[in-house]
């Protein structure tokens, strides 16, 4: 009995969706053939991860470093430091933004989409949510660094400062957590 | 490996919640208190990182087979 029912099931979706196939669509993965059954890209091999994933979080580790050097010298009242250490904070995390922005001109341009399968949308959706947050840092940046330049801080009065900052370091620490789990765990 | 790795990232985000702790404790105390977390997690972050790049150079880990992506 059952065994009919199922057979009819089967009869009924044939005839509605044909061809169709009951799994996950997007399980495919770069090099497998896509949704349409046709080959999106054969020309994929294993990124290095020596290269730009790795250029990429040691600028942002880098942009940690200035951040922090940035953080003391508004403690101690060194404004030109502070400054300094906090245009190398933006800079480095504009620097960071084209790499991505590159790499995704490259990715796109072979192939890699959203709908590339799991990878692409797990690629893109890891990458980008967190380019985002790190443009928002870059903006969020910026303007402290006019508020400096303004006078609006000093050695007790400084919680945008720091409010800004911490956030800068979580951004940093979830790129750490990517570059751990995406590439090497 | 892999469960030294995740501890130590584990630590460097209980070094952003101390961090957090102080930024909103406010004051002197506060601002010490998340200055020296800051401090102790990128000083976390580098070592690990340079540990990550070691590890790898020596074969003692080895990146996934997650790492796809399209090369010319």
């Amino acid at each position: 009995m059952f065994h009919g029912l199922e057979e009819s099931i089967t009869t009924f979706i044939h005839q509605l969706w044909e061809g169709f196939k009951a799994a996950w669509p997007l399980i495919s993965t770069p090099g497998d053939v896509g949704q349409n059954g046709v080959a999106f890209s054969t020309n994929f091999k294993l990124v290095d991860t020596w290269g730009l994933p790795a250029l990429n979080t040691g600028l942002l580790l880098t942009s940690g470093v200035t951040l922090t050097y940035a953080h003391h010298a508004l403690r101690a009242g060194h404004r030109d430091a502070l400054m300094a250490w906090m245009l190398a904070t933006i800079a480095l995390g504009v620097i960071f933004l084209g790499f991505q922005i590159t790499e995704y001109g490259h990715a796109y341009h072979d192939g890699l989409k959203l709908t590339s399968g799991i990878y692409g949308s797990t690629f893109y959706l890891l990458t980008g949510f967190h380019g985002f947050h790190v443009t928002i840092g870059v903006i969020m940046l910026t303007v402290i660094l006019y508020r400096i330049q303004k006078g609006h801080f000093n050695l007790e009065n400084h919680f945008a400062f720091e409010g800004v900052a911490w956030y800068w370091h979580f951004v940093d620490v979830v790129w750490l957590g990517l570059f751990i789990f995406v590439y090497w765990i | 490996m892999n469960l030294f790795v995740i501890a130590v990232l584990v630590l460097i985000f209980i070094f952003l919640g101390s961090a957090v702790i102080g930024l909103l404790k406010g004051g002197k105390a506060g601002s010490d208190r998340m200055f020296k977390a800051l401090r102790m997690r990128i000083i976390l972050s580098v070592l690990l990182f340079a540990f990550l790049l070691l590890a790898g150079a020596l074969g003692w880990i080895e990146p996934n087979g997650f790492n796809l992506l399209p090369t010319q």
